[in-house]
């Protein structure tokens, strides 16, 4: 399957409808342009579209903060097998939500959206060690999403579920001791 | 056991159980043979000197046998959602005529290992069936996800 038109209106950046046609065959997209011109919303609708049902997200939350909620707005979009194929388009709006199909979620399981917030993540250095976190970088931005095969769940979900199991040690009594000088007795 | 369920039998006998072919419950018993017996051995392993990749690998095999059983119950019990989702199991674990434990002659791990790796195969049916599995609402909602 391959994304043969985008359509967009009301959508964060994208004030009105905007139409992109990738031709019947889905061909690759390269996106550029300067800074607010929407190469961000454009990316953060496929992604959102792909992970709208499972994530529950409403479509209200990223309108265009310039339109009226009255004046309405979509996410659609329509996939093709091959250039014989037929042409099925889904569409993501306030009223309407068709990324519950097999096909959606399927596509949302395999997709790897990975954005220049996370990126960037590989040059903050770490406090304490002054390096950089890698572990981190892949486990909540790279791997995020991925599933484990072990688990079946993504692996940002299993390390949560390790970080809660784990015993957490009562930190706020020695801090409070160092902070006011007070000695072990008085508590 | 504060704030969880008891197991009453009153309740756990009124699930109903699906009857199945004499065929599909032997790939049942065969998978099931091969997790006891990897289970026993990589008891064993865990105490020597065996590599921890080589026994991460291990354990991904018991879990991926265990993963297909599961398939097989969905689609057993499901079996009009999966088949709408396309989501097959029996055909394609029956397509493999996998050998049953007491054939497999000597040391039977290194044919367990080669059977694992050939269906785990990235573009192996049984292996994409199961990672897209919960695309299926049923599934989700079975697996608490929706």
């Amino acid at each position: 399957m391959k994304i043969t038109k985008i359509d967009i209106k009301n959508f964060r950046a994208f004030y009105g409808d905007y139409s992109i046609d990738l031709c019947k065959s889905g061909k690759n997209l390269l996106v550029y342009g300067e800074n607010g011109s929407g190469k961000s919303s454009l990316f953060f609708a496929l992604k959102l579209f792909l992970n709208s049902h499972v994530n529950n997200y409403n479509f209200l939350d990223y309108c265009n903060i310039f339109v009226e909620t009255t004046d309405g707005g979509y996410l659609k979009l329509s996939l093709r097998e091959n250039e014989y194929s037929k042409l099925i388009t889904y569409e993501w709006s306030n009223t309407t939500k068709e990324t519950n199909d097999i096909l959606i979620l399927d596509a949302a399981k395999t997709s790897g959206f990975v954005d220049y917030k996370g990126l960037l993540k590989t040059y903050f250095l770490t406090p304490e060690g002054n390096r950089v976190n890698i572990f981190d970088i892949l486990i909540n931005n790279l791997l995020a999403h991925s599933i484990n095969s072990y688990t079946q769940t993504s692996f940002t979900e299993d390390w949560d579920k390790i970080n809660t199991s784990i015993p957490k040690r009562n930190t706020a009594l020695p801090s409070v001791m160092r902070y006011t000088g007070l000695k072990y007795k008085y508590f | 056991l504060r704030g969880a369920y008891a197991m009453r039998s009153s309740f756990v006998s009124q699930v109903p159980i699906a009857q199945t072919s004499e065929d599909k419950i032997q790939i049942f018993i065969i998978l099931v043979e091969y997790i006891i017996y990897l289970e026993k051995q990589l008891k064993h392993k865990e105490s020597d000197n065996t590599s921890s990749i080589r026994l991460a690998r291990d354990k991904m095999m018991v879990r991926f046998f265990e993963q297909i059983i599961d398939g097989m119950v969905y689609e057993l019990y499901l079996s009009e959602e999966l088949h709408k989702g396309d989501r097959y199991f029996y055909k394609y674990v029956c397509n493999e005529n996998l050998p049953k434990l007491e054939s497999i002659k000597g040391d039977k791990m290194p044919d367990l290992r080669q059977i694992f790796e050939k269906l785990f195969d990235i573009n192996h049916p049984i292996r994409k069936n199961i990672f897209f599995l919960d695309s299926l609402e049923a599934i989700r909602i079975i697996q608490g996800k929706a």
